[in-house]
């Protein structure tokens, strides 16, 4: 169902706005974390982070910290890769830092 | 890959690895980013810069590109407001494109040349300038240096007031130089100045996040200071037995937190503060070690007037209006006699509030178990008696010893964002100096000339004309060549149509208007100067925690447009010092002979001391390349001579633009917290525990200061308040937001919020269009009985940010006598449906 | 004066190309040549001596579409009708629809996980509360044009611009 429908059929429409009709853009979400991961193990984990489907290493430290960008479809899935990365062993937590939708209307 | 195929998708995942790396402190390199070639190209550059709106001074970081801002968001590592922005910060970006930006100097003109009622004709600089000279010297001639004037504003930058405050009172040497600060925070300067001695808060924002109970005073927090209520939302949220009262004369959005709502008769505020303190002594809670040791007594002037034309009844019936700032030394007991009057059941009956409910609000300040953060804004300083407002809040926390520390604080906020940091420390008001210091004092003057390097005498020993007294002397054709910069007076000031409008538009005056947009100021004006704005200049601003903070200059103007210390620098070369001092006080300093006004004010050692090689690389500094100095940092650095070792130490200038701002007196590097408080405040003498220092006796001021009625009540011929005010979503006369178009869509226009049963009574219907008339003026709106504002039976509401409705028409220009600041809350209007046209 | 270009930004993608391009050098008025005195169009030719009339309220947009937003850190526009509800500290009227747990009822966007984090980066169980009043950063639109424009461009435009080239 389009968005226009969807709106019609829940009362939502408006037609005196003259700017309301458009589809809805398909949509990425794109987030990313600071892992604080035990330095010993940051090798292993970098791969296994990096294992994950739609998810970046950008950087790391030498104290355990990794720069990870997260893409994925919603933002559940989103969430979801954050809870993976979450419960991979030797992480010590995830901070969220930056989220976006991204939308491919103009592109 | 190429650059073509670099979209807003791989822009937005480098961005999300950049602010990740920043937060963890963690440079990235190169060949970790897993990035395309071509990086390069799509890199946007952050800079820190506090946000162009409000006093509460939230940092957020400007993305540029291409020589545009491209996006803004809430700074994380800002102290304030950690990465939060309220609806307008997170739309900054977009306030320098409204597509009417003025790019070229505009002068009125006929046939070729300067006519008062000439069309508005783009000129050049040097014409504008040249017209600017020639009318300045002919008031000069006229009136001396009370024939010249300039009305600036709390949202000038640090530098911008200084240098006109400068150019004004050490150049021209004329003290009528006022901000808009005085519509906005006069009283409540006026009352530090009274019951401390100095000026500004002693606590800041951190007490949000240590208290157990916030009042609000006159506040619409959740409007005005969104992202403060943000945290005041979180403290109340997270901690159930913290309580919130909200206290306003109609119902507004901070009620939708509030646990104690109440809405009392404008003006009824007196009797209640009075008989909070009333309580606490009859409570028997008087913190008596605090008071004994930290306080005296004084009984204030009472029926001070109403900052009225001398002529108006009000004034000639005033029998203090000529020492409203008077006060004689009392007792303890003098003053626990004073506002035994102030019952409950009187201050019930003066304010319509219920007495169990005034004794509920008063149990939050006497119980000694309960930490309390008062707040106020223009509810208590828009008052004609504002000042005593002030110093009566204080009254209660001193009395209870709730202040100076994490969590018991009462605190002024301020509405612009540089009020505190400009308009007062600097001192850009008609009366004073900087750091606290006054026009009428004669050391004060003596230290200010020594700093300045100029002769003894050269400031006048008055103050000057205040906003209000401006447009009277403009009307009355006393005050000829005048400049308004960053502001829109012509929308603000009240009465403005018997007073500003005639004043500007009087054909003995010239008037010059530096905006950024064709405001109703600008378009009433003379000559309108293009102006740069936020990020298109270096600047710095001071927030109401004493923060200070600063930003560098980020993009380029549009077309000719310059700032407003460009200008004021610039149009300084235009004087020879004869041209503006007799010559008795050149003799003292015969150096100055022949010389510009620029080469004595700015070209003094001080400000011209920094090269242009020192602006930080990466960031243009356009002031820098013309004028060949680092003038910013000339400013400030002689400025802030005044302040350091007087308690009002700031950092050295490079330091502000590494750090989120820091809360003045900055000493040995450490910002200051709390102040007066030994061991929080340096400046507080060991074994004082508590430091006034303010006051020479190092106690601070209970003022017994008794209910005195407003200017004007409603009557027959005029049945309702009105009480004026803004919105979330619109900053002041709404030049900038309005302009934004997601802005405007929120809220197009201002609306008349009426209570539905006036509405009912009267037969009038939401929407229908009305008229609002007082004795001086009117305006059209249309009818809001259901909005986020709900006034009581008898009070109308109508904010001024929208330029197609002046409501400032309609008020009334009373003042408090002590601080001049205008009275916005409070006049007689009456109700009309409109004739020309209905629903 | 009244060439004027009088769009906002708006939701429609190809009106939004289109402003881009009208608007992707900024202009000045043209002064001279206008046949009127100089106004803004945010007051309108009212004299300032005089007040013209009030226009007609106008109701608050209600569809179901989202905008596209400016930059990605800016906030959401709410696209519906918010007028009447509830939101204070007893009811969050927007929660019953976008809070994570009615979404799937709802299929109104959940609230971005931002939302979750307290004032020290720190996430929690649900909405923090600094975030609870939504009204402070998410507003809803009436449907009435800005009377005026906006040239600022994002940054695929200043981009396109840049490098002569179309991203993607």
């Amino acid at each position: 169902m389009d968005a226009s429908r969807r709106a019609f059929i829940h009362g939502q429409w408006n037609a005196s706005y003259p700017e309301a009709a458009s589809e809805r853009p398909p949509e990425t979400e794109i987030m990313s974390l600071i892992v604080q991961a035990r330095p010993e193990h940051l090798p292993d984990l970098i791969r296994a982070i990096s294992a994950l489907e739609g998810v970046e290493v950008h950087g790391h430290d030498p104290a355990g910290k990794i720069v990870v960008v997260v893409e994925a479809e919603t933002q559940r899935l989103a969430g979801d890769r954050m809870i993976e990365i979450d419960r991979l062993p030797n992480v010590v937590s995830v901070a969220m830092v930056f989220q976006a939708t991204h939308s491919d209307a103009l592109a | 890959m190429t650059e073509a195929t670099l979209d807003r998708r791989t822009i937005l995942k480098l961005q999300a690895a950049a602010t990740a790396a920043a937060a963890a402190g963690l440079q990235l390199p190169a060949s970790a980013t897993n990035l395309p070639t071509g990086v390069d190209a799509t890199q946007l550059t952050w800079s820190k810069a506090p946000c162009r709106f409000c006093g509460t001074g939230c940092g957020v970081m400007v993305a540029t590109k291409s020589g545009r801002v491209v996006a803004t968001h809430g700074d994380a590592k800002a102290e304030v407001n950690r990465g939060l922005n309220c609806v307008k910060g997170y739309f900054l970006s977009k306030i320098m494109y409204g597509e009417d930006r003025l790019t070229q100097p505009l002068l009125r003109k006929k046939n070729g040349k300067f006519d008062k009622n000439g069309d508005f004709t783009p000129v050049s600089w040097d014409e504008a300038f040249d017209i600017m000279e020639e009318k300045f010297k002919a008031a000069l001639q006229k009136h001396g240096p009370s024939g010249v004037g300039i009305f600036g504003s709390g949202q000038w930058t640090i530098w911008e007031g200084y240098a006109a405050s400068k150019l004004f009172k050490g150049g021209f040497r004329s003290n009528n130089i006022d901000p808009n600060a005085r519509h906005c925070m006069a009283s409540a300067a006026a009352g530090f100045m009274r019951t401390f001695g100095i000026d500004e808060p002693m606590g800041c924002y951190d007490d949000i996040e240590a208290t157990d109970a916030f009042v609000l005073w006159g506040s619409n927090m959740a409007e005005m200071h969104p992202i403060l209520w943000t945290r005041v939302a979180d403290r109340r949220l997270s901690a159930p037995h913290v309580k919130v009262a909200v206290l306003s004369t109609f119902e507004h959005r901070s009620f939708d937190l509030a646990d104690l709502p109440i809405v009392f008769k404008p003006q009824s505020d007196l009797a209640l503060l009075n008989a909070i303190a009333n309580h606490i002594i009859q409570t028997g809670r008087v913190n008596k070690d605090f008071v004994d040791r930290h306080t005296l007594f004084k009984r204030g002037q009472a029926d001070i007037g109403y900052g009225l034309r001398p002529e108006h009844p009000l004034q000639q019936r005033a029998s203090g209006k000529d020492k409203p700032n008077d006060a004689t030394d009392m007792s303890f007991d003098d003053f626990a006699q004073f506002v035994s009057e102030y019952t409950f059941e009187k201050a019930a009956e003066i304010s319509g509030v219920e007495a169990r409910h005034i004794e509920q609000l008063a149990e939050l300040y006497a119980d000694p178990k309960t930490k309390v953060v008062s707040f106020w804004t223009m509810g208590f300083n828009q008052h004609t008696r504002g000042v005593w407002a002030n110093n009566l809040v204080y009254n209660i926390h001193l009395l209870t010893g709730k202040i100076s520390e994490p969590g018991n604080s009462p605190f002024s906020l301020t509405g612009q964002p540089s009020a505190c940091g400009t308009a007062r420390e600097v001192g850009t008001f008609s009366h004073r100096l900087p750091a606290d210091m006054v026009v009428t004092n004669k050391e004060h003057r003596a230290k200010t000339e020594k700093i300045w390097n100029l002769p003894e005498g050269t400031i006048p020993d008055k103050p000057g004309y205040h906003a209000v007294l401006q447009n009277r002397m403009l009307k009355d054709g006393k005050l000829n060549a005048y400049w308004v910069q960053v502001n829109n007076n012509l929308q603000a000031a009240a009465n403005c149509n018997e007073e500003t409008l005639p004043g500007y538009r009087n054909p003995d005056n010239f008037v010059v208007v530096s905006d950024v947009y064709p405001t109703v100021t600008a378009l009433a004006a003379d000559l309108i100067l293009p102006t740069a704005m936020w990020v298109e200049k270096e600047g710095a601003y001071g927030n109401a925690e004493r923060r200070t903070h600063f930003w560098h200059q980020l993009v380029k103007p549009p077309g000719e447009a310059r700032s407003d210390v460009w200008q004021l620098v610039e149009f300084s070369k235009r004087f020879k010092i004869e041209d503006v001092w007799p010559a008795d006080l050149i003799k003292k300093k015969p150096d100055t002979a022949g010389k510009t006004l620029y080469e004595v004010l700015f070209r003094n050692g001080k400000v011209d001391k920094f090269a242009p090689t020192e602006v930080e690389a990466g960031y243009d500094n356009d002031e820098a390349a013309h004028f060949g100095f680092y003038l910013q940092k000339g400013l400030f650095e002689e400025y802030a001579e005044f302040g350091r070792g007087h308690g009002h130490d700031l950092a050295p200038f490079d330091t502000y633009h590494q750090v989120r701002g820091l809360r003045w007196p900055v000493v040995d590097g450490k910002e200051t917290r709390w102040r007066f408080r030994e061991g929080l405040d340096p400046y507080a003498k060991p074994g004082t525990g508590v430091d006034f220092y303010g006051h020479a006796d190092g106690k601070a001021w209970i003022y017994a200061l008794p209910y005195e009625p407003a200017a004007e009540s409603p009557d027959t011929d005029f049945p309702f308040w009105l009480t004026t005010g803004r919105v979330l979503e619109h900053w002041h006369s709404g030049s900038m937001t309005r302009r934004v178009p997601e802005l405007y869509r929120a809220v197009p226009e201002a609306l008349c919020y009426m209570n539905p049963d006036d509405a009912a009574e009267m037969n009038l219907r939401r929407g229908q269009e009305i008229r609002v008339t007082s004795r001086r003026g009117y305006i059209r709106a249309r009818i809001e009985v259901s909005g986020r504002n709900k006034p009581p039976r008898g009070v109308i509401f109508v904010p001024w940010f929208d330029e197609s409705k002046l409501i400032n028409k309609v008020t009334l220009d009373a003042t408090d006598p002590i601080s001049l600041q205008t009275d916005y809350k409070k006049c007689a209007v009456r109700i009309e449906r409109s004739e020309e046209g209905s629903i | 004066m009244t060439s004027r270009a009088k769009l906002g930004l708006g939701g429609c993608a190809a009106a939004l190309a289109l402003l881009i391009v009208a608007l992707a050098i900024p202009q000045s008025p043209s002064l001279s040549e206008s046949p009127e005195p100089l106004h803004s169009n945010l007051r309108g030719p009212v004299p300032l001596n005089e007040e013209g009339p009030a226009h007609r309220m106008t109701p608050e947009v209600n569809t179901a579409d989202r905008e596209i937003r400016n930059y990605p850190e800016q906030p959401p526009l709410v696209p519906h009708r918010v007028d009447g509800y509830q939101l204070d500290r007893n009811v969050n009227k927007c929660l019953s629809c976008h809070a994570r747990s009615r979404t799937g009822e709802s299929q109104a966007p959940m609230l971005s996980i931002t939302h979750f984090m307290d004032r020290d980066g720190q996430f929690l169980a649900t909405v923090s509360p600094r975030r609870y009043f939504c009204t402070q950063c998410h507003v809803p639109q009436h449907a009435v044009k800005a009377p005026v424009g906006n040239t600022f461009v994002d940054v695929d435009t200043v981009l396109r611009n840049a490098t002569g080239k179309a991203p993607e």
